[in-house]
């Protein structure tokens, strides 16, 4: 029974990658077709994750003793009414976009803000100096901070010097790196030896 | 015929050419490793702390009886960030097999919908080749909120599920915090409320601006495409194990086709 999904994957990812590297009047509208019918999907996996958030939060609710009841009470009724919202006015609409210019944007913001804060507690623990690696972290970052205050415009050269060899070099590396990953996750799949889908 | 005809006389782009070279050449280091593997030939894969510490986990959750909370991502499949998913699903695979052991399952959290039937399905299936099938259950997976950039993909915005793993992070009684995958900014505020209530933390991504966040709040940190070698480390599978052999020897090759170059251009000028 393994043979047909493994089959299955192997045909589109080959057939989506043939897409990619010719252009071809046969291949282009099925790569395209494809392309679609990952959106579909995604709408179905929609519906099956707002049962799984519908699931959780009414056994909350049912096991009253729990902290988050009232929580989850709140995570209910708003995902319902902006589900039958949706589903009465369509995408897009006037109390679509009210919701999200009114609600969703604001709370955003304002979650958001509290970055700030969390960015400087972790700072103080990235930059204490607790080894040799700590403390080139806490020069570069020293370096690239006074850099761009215009008291110490002398090390504004050292700043541009940090932020474009060494950081630079290292975040290429990095992008390599993951490239080379990707494709060695990718190959697994296409030559059918990696199948998260079957048994 | 004709299809095959018109296949034959399509052309290829530049780019597409240089990207089809790479996926060719490692073709070539990943069948000679996944062939000497299945003949018993032994690979010294480099310590990786991380993963090392994941597998020092379990001890400490059965212990306590206490779960570890997984976050697979705010990315799922079918974009240009499934490899960071499938990297996600490896530690997913690898815990829960743990967890049915230890009968402390992971807690998983995700935002991305198509990332959550996958991973029921791979609890689910775990469960079952463990022979407890009963233990399973299916709101061990949470969708906690997706993004609603997620279908335009211009911009990442899962900070709703931030929030949702934040409260889980602070109010319920875990082991440890394991965060793989595809983040954005909102990795700094799940992982610093994971470190702030001192819990153990493993985590990584591929994404170059969130890796500060990443060595910040993480006890053992994953650093880009450490993340993809979760299935050789953790699972030891032939496949992963040849694919990250054939990474290494990509990698190699392009190190050093890259030091000719800066060499060339240093001693003759621009070519």
């Amino acid at each position: 029974m393994r043979l047909i999904p493994t089959a299955i994957a192997i045909a589109v990812g080959l057939v989506t990658l043939l897409d990619y590297f010719y252009a071809n009047p046969i291949l282009d509208p099925i790569g395209d077709a494809f392309k679609q019918w990952t959106i579909i999907l995604t709408a179905f996996a929609l519906i099956l994750g707002l049962i799984n958030l519908l699931r959780v939060h009414f056994a909350r609710i049912v096991r009253r003793h729990e902290a988050s009841a009232g929580y989850s009470i709140v995570v209910v009724v708003t995902a319902m009414l902006v589900f039958l919202v949706g589903m009465w006015f369509m995408l897009p609409s006037a109390p679509m976009t009210w919701i999200f210019d009114n609600v969703y944007t604001p709370l955003q913001g304002a979650f958001f803000a509290l970055v700030a804060f969390f960015l400087a507690t972790a700072a103080y623990r990235a930059l204490r100096a607790r080894n040799f690696e700590t403390l080139l972290m806490l020069f570069a970052a020293l370096v690239v901070l006074l850099g761009q205050t215009p008291l110490l415009g002398v090390l504004a050269d050292a700043r541009d010097w940090v932020l474009n060899v060494p950081s630079a070099a290292g975040v290429r590396g990095i992008l390599i790196g993951v490239a080379l990953g990707t494709i060695a996750t990718a190959l697994r799949f296409l030559v059918g030896m990696d199948r998260p889908y079957s048994e | 015929m004709e299809a095959l005809k018109s296949l034959f006389s399509s052309t290829i782009g530049w780019d597409q050419a240089q990207a089809l070279s790479v996926l060719l050449g490692f073709l070539v280091p990943f069948f000679f490793a996944y062939w000497a593997i299945k003949r018993g030939a032994q690979f010294t894969l480099r310590p990786i702390a991380a993963y090392a510490a994941l597998k020092g986990l379990f001890a400490r959750s059965a212990e306590a009886g206490q779960p570890v909370h997984l976050s697979l991502g705010t990315t799922g499949v079918g974009d240009q960030f499934t490899a960071d998913t499938t990297a996600a699903l490896n530690v997913l695979e690898y815990l829960t097999e743990r967890g049915a052991m230890s009968a402390a399952p992971p807690v998983v959290t995700l935002a991305h919908p198509t990332a959550l039937p996958i991973a029921q399905d791979i609890m689910r299936r775990v469960y079952r080749q463990m022979g407890v099938p009963e233990d399973y259950e299916s709101t061990r997976a949470r969708l906690v909120a997706p993004d609603p950039n997620n279908f335009s993909a211009k911009r990442s915005d899962a900070f709703a599920y931030a929030v949702g793993v934040m409260r889980l992070l602070t109010r319920q009684k875990l082991a440890a915090n394991v965060m793989v995958g595809r983040f954005g900014d909102e990795f700094l505020l799940m992982g610093e409320a994971g470190a702030q209530r001192e819990l153990i933390q493993v985590g990584g991504t591929s994404a170059p601006e969130v890796l500060p966040f990443v060595h910040a709040t993480m006890t053992h940190p994953l650093i880009g495409e450490e993340i993809y070698a979760g299935g050789a480390y953790l699972l030891a599978k032939p496949a992963h194990l040849s694919s990250l052999f054939a990474q290494d020897v990509m990698r190699w090759v392009l190190v050093v086709i890259l030091v000719i170059l800066v060499l060339a251009r240093t001693l003759m000028g621009p070519i």
